[in-house]
């Protein structure tokens, strides 16, 4: 059998670890080259690192994740400023299995521009993608796909985005909730399972974990293959001390 | 044991490598295998897709220079993953040939219903004709579309069970061996694995 997947995430910010409030309010917390020793150490089912500045500098840092990649042995997923082929090469290369790519790379004026994504999936294979699709709720309560470069929503309805994506067959989706992030107030298992009710790939949720349980609930619902989370993993409670801990 | 990696420009040789100094050995990488075919073993790793692969790996002679490594006695090839693919005749992902060292198609668990694809997580191999036990760390890494089906020959092999069907998760041929799962993301479950593997294949 299968087993499902709870997945820390890092952040990286300058090649400092850190953990956010909703996307903003970053909050210093060590040395990640550390997080990653403990956490590999331990044997988690999958890292998923995010370097939060590589869009916005629209580099890669491959040096610093060549360093991430010698000190893991087990799964590791990148995300962060990707948007060509040979930086995927590359990345593939260091010792990353997956690479996931954000949906705010594949809008263009508002609607879905898949060219990107199906020549990423004809040149590495679906097994090797995912497709981070970053939400946020609107004022009205309504999820909206989020551009986290422009700090702002964008029109389109995250169900034609979903669909338009999992008809190319990417290797999965990884919904990263901005609401929910950081509060530890537990996922919104109402997008989960709307999400989950309409995809054929693996689904990774994160975005609110404020405890292991929260992960082992949302594995529950079916579909939803991996549970992500921050917060659970580099702090001891809800106030917030720092520990990197895996508590399975 | 002198171990090799064919570095061919596909999939994820840093941490192979890395998994190899792991539990102590050198390993050699290079994109020709005629310059690494004085090693014991040679590993063909592969992230991609199957044409790709069989593309890049065919550069430098290497399809030609692998069939007489494995003519020498005392040499193996292990491939991983999608470079355990590439060893077959060839695979309903793409429209190159395989190399043909192990006389079977590579299959599609799209095409055979199976729900969600990929098959992406942790998971146990079971029915092993393996010469060791792996009783106390069966536990690995599984990240693929395409499989290999049952096998009905006396190779050893193991199975891994996902959605309907079983399919085979390592294949021993000879000295040419299959390893579907990522041993080098495995953790230490994969560190033992490659480690007992490797001393079994010392011992032949």
């Amino acid at each position: 059998m299968l087993e499902k997947r709870i997945i820390p995430v890092l952040l990286l910010q300058n090649r400092k670890l850190v953990k956010s409030i909703n996307f903003s309010k970053f909050n210093y917390l060590g040395d990640p080259i550390n997080a990653v020793k403990i956490f590999s150490s331990k044997t988690v089912d999958e890292l998923v690192v995010v370097d939060i500045n590589a869009s916005k500098k629209n580099t890669i840092d491959f040096d610093y994740l060549y360093k991430i990649a010698n000190e893991c042995f087990i799964p590791l997923t990148y995300c962060g400023g990707v948007n060509d082929l040979k930086s995927m090469e590359k990345i593939y290369k260091i010792g990353f299995e997956k690479i996931a790519l954000d949906s705010a790379t594949f809008l263009n004026k508002d609607f879905p521009n898949e060219g990107f994504l199906n020549q990423a999936l004809n040149e590495f294979g679906s097994s090797s993608i995912v497709v981070s699709m970053t939400v946020r709720k609107n004022f009205l309560g309504k999820y909206k796909l989020y551009d986290h470069v422009l700090k702002k929503n964008r029109k389109i309805d995250i169900n034609i985005f979903l669909q338009s994506i999992i008809k190319n067959n990417p290797g999965e989706i990884f919904l990263n909730n901005v609401s929910a992030d950081g509060l530890m107030n537990g996922y919104d298992v109402e997008l989960v399972s709307n999400i989950a009710s309409k995809v054929n790939v693996p689904l990774t949720v994160c975005g609110g974990a404020g405890n292991i349980q929260d992960a082992k609930n949302i594995l529950e619902i079916q579909n939803v293959t991996g549970a992500a989370a921050g917060s659970i993993f580099v702090y001891s409670s809800k106030n917030k001390g720092i520990m990197i801990n895996y508590p399975l | 044991m002198n171990i090799g990696i064919l570095d061919y420009g596909v999939g994820n040789v840093g941490s192979l490598a890395n998994m190899i100094k792991y539990i102590n050995h050198r390993p050699i990488l290079s994109d020709s295998i005629k310059d690494i075919s004085d090693n014991d073993i040679i590993f063909i790793p592969g992230v991609g897709t199957y044409n790709k692969a069989m593309n890049a790996i065919d550069q430098n002679n290497n399809i030609l220079e692998i069939k007489k490594y494995i003519d020498l006695s005392g040499k193996t090839i292990i491939g991983i993953c999608l470079g355990m693919q590439i060893l077959f005749n060839s695979s309903e992902e793409g429209s190159v040939r395989g190399m043909g060292l192990i006389d079977m198609e590579i299959k599609s668990f799209r095409n055979k219903g199976v729900k969600q694809v990929p098959h992406m997580g942790w998971n146990k191999i079971k029915n092993s004709t393996l010469p060791f036990s792996i009783e106390e760390y069966n536990r690995f890494y599984f990240c693929h579309s395409y499989f290999c089906p049952k096998l009905n020959s006396e190779s050893i092999h193991a199975t891994t069970h996902y959605d309907h069907l079983d399919f085979t998760s390592l294949i021993f041929q000879d000295n040419v061996i299959g390893i579907q799962f990522h041993p080098e993301k495995s953790g230490m479950n994969g560190a033992m694995l490659l480690k007992n593997l490797i001393n079994h294949i010392k011992k032949c």
